[in-house]
């Protein structure tokens, strides 16, 4: 891996992680092994896919999901999920309130010290790129989070409008401790 | 001449409350609500200082800086951000290299605004 993310984790608030589509997986796998080295309870934001295949995924890794707290965004989308005890379901990716006060309630009961958003580019297809800013800024400025590391994935490729994209990882940089390009 | 100043803030009484402060002093203001609005009004009027928010829906007020920085008729323009967000060291590094002139937090003091605006236009 390019670099060092335990020690960027430890050393900045808000990292940015640009991973390109084709890398992607590959790249998550490192990103959460690093993650899990943190040594705290880690809150995994599910935009990509939903929190028991994200367990699953877990699992083929070899890490122990019993550190995480999942914010499940998608699942509601396909059916009533049942109730699982380190999991909330958000009814739809379209609700940033309720994602940010599922956030909140993570942080609050599981005292999580790691936020892992797993892709906020995937809100792009839900939300215009000036929602999305508000959202995270509002994640970063609020104060029952000051002490939590923040680490946001963006991906980069086909599946996601060019323009917009870009003009979102320019709008997060603004608000980023650091932006991590890995190619 | 009374210094022309343009306030662009998607909050309209944002526009009204910075327009009111600033014409007091005896500066003409002109206001936009989105970034689209700014661009489409400097092909017509040249303030000495824009005064942007960052978080617009459209158009955010770095893009809007940026367009205007990649135009030779806009390029040269005076730029502050008047803005909620609190931006990270990088962002400042960004406002730097974009030229911009100052960054000035809401909810903001009516004296300490007129302050820094005379300090970039005089």
């Amino acid at each position: 891996m390019p670099f060092d993310i335990v020690r960027e984790i430890e050393s900045n608030r808000f990292l940015l992680l640009l991973i390109g589509e084709k890398e992607y997986k590959a790249r998550l796998e490192e990103i959460i092994k690093s993650v899990g080295k943190t040594n705290g309870k880690i809150c995994y934001v599910c935009l990509s896919k939903p929190h028991n295949y994200v367990i699953k995924d877990l699992g083929y890794m070899g890490i122990d999901s019993k550190n995480f707290f999942f914010i499940d965004v998608l699942s509601s989308h396909y059916g009533k999920p049942k109730p699982v005890k380190n999991c909330i379901f958000v009814s739809a990716p379209t609700e940033l309130t309720a994602i940010r006060m599922a956030i909140k309630t993570a942080m609050e009961k599981w005292k999580c010290n790691v936020l892992l958003f797993d892709t906020i580019s995937a809100l792009l297809i839900y939300q215009e790129i000036f929602s999305i800013v508000r959202f995270t800024h509002n994640l970063m400025t609020g104060s029952e989070q000051e002490k939590t590391k923040k680490v946001f994935i963006m991906l980069k490729g086909d599946s996601v409008p060019s323009e917009e994209n870009q003009n979102l990882v320019k709008d997060l940089t603004m608000f980023a401790d650091k932006t991590l390009d890995f190619g | 001449m009374a210094k022309k100043i343009m306030v662009v803030d998607d909050e309209e009484s944002l526009q009204e409350l910075v327009k009111a402060v600033l014409e007091q002093e005896g500066y003409d203001v002109v206001t936009a609500g989105d970034g689209k609005e700014c661009l489409k009004k400097l092909e017509n009027v040249k303030p000495d200082l824009i005064l942007l928010d960052m978080m617009m829906p459209g158009m955010s007020g770095r893009e809007v800086c940026e367009r205007m920085r990649k135009n030779p008729v806009t390029k040269g323009l005076k730029v502050a951000f008047l803005t909620v967000a609190k931006f990270s060291e990088t962002g400042k590094d960004v406002l730097k290299k974009m030229n911009v002139a100052d960054y000035i937090t809401k909810p903001f003091d009516n004296d300490d605004l007129v302050r820094r605006v005379k300090k970039i236009v005089g």
